[in-house]
């Protein structure tokens, strides 16, 4: 399954900044950052016969700074997508995706919270 | 009882079981004929010529056959035959097929799509329905 393909090319064999430091679906404020956040809400079939299925893939990228976050988050789609379509060969599309610099949201007092970069894939697989 | 498509398939000519279809609907039109004569109290009609049509969408791959085929019967007037849409066991509309529309999307950030339309016809010799439903 594709989602085994995922959590293996951001966990398993790390090469991104966060690489001991990847969640599944959310993080725990007192984790150390930076940070990335994975959550794959929708797979489905996307032909007739389950010949092809289409997945949505989120990456949240959180760190000090918006700078880091934003190159931890082209990490991870980069090594993300050279790792999943690699080991698919010809049977995995991923659109281009891009990963917009989200607005620093301002905390309680004039402390900013962590910031994050949020990158949504869209992924084309055949088994 | 509703009927789940979980175990559908699609052949186009010699490809069966085409992979990257998307959607499809197939259209059924009986064109009924009125025969009202004069002084009748109502309209009347008797049953007129069966006619339809397959609309196909499906992710472009040009290397699966059925979805070159689709381009063939457009570029080069190739006769689908069959055009099977099964949607579960036994229960399929088929026949032969003329392809009188290809229509490709590609826009950025996408996967390459077709909607095609198909219509069931009978060649000029052919005496037997071009379609056959069994339901």
């Amino acid at each position: 399954m594709i989602e085994a393909n995922v959590v293996a090319g951001l966990v398993a064999a790390p090469q991104t900044a966060a690489a001991d430091r990847v969640h599944i679906g959310a993080r725990l404020q007192s984790g150390a950052l930076p940070a990335l956040v994975v959550r794959m809400p929708t797979g489905e079939s996307a032909a007739v016969g389950d010949t092809l299925h289409v997945y949505t893939l989120e990456l949240s990228a959180v760190a000090a700074t918006m700078v880091s976050a934003q190159s931890l988050a082209a990490a991870a789609i980069t090594k993300l997508r050279t790792y999943i379509v690699g080991v698919n060969a010809s049977n995995c599309v991923i659109e281009s995706t891009y990963a917009p610099i989200d607005d620093p949201v301002v905390g309680e007092g004039d402390e900013a919270e962590p910031a994050v970069c949020t990158a949504n894939l869209t992924i084309y697989w055949t088994p | 009882m509703a009927t789940a498509t979980n175990s559908m398939s699609i052949t186009i000519g010699a490809n069966s079981s085409v992979k990257g279809i998307g959607n499809v609907s197939v259209t059924v039109t009986q064109q009924p004929i009125e025969v009202t004569a004069l002084g009748d109290d109502y309209t009347r009609h008797v049953v007129g010529i069966l006619t339809a049509q397959c609309d196909l969408d499906f992710f472009w791959d040009s290397g699966v056959a059925g979805h070159t085929a689709i381009l063939s019967g457009i570029e080069a007037g190739t006769a689908i035959n069959p055009l099977t849409i099964s949607w579960a066991a036994s229960k399929s509309i088929s026949g032969k097929a003329m392809v009188t529309s290809w229509n490709l999307t590609a826009a950025p950030n996408g996967v390459c799509q077709v909607s095609a339309s198909l219509i069931y016809t009978a060649a000029d010799s052919d005496a037997a329905s071009p379609i056959t439903i069994t339901q």
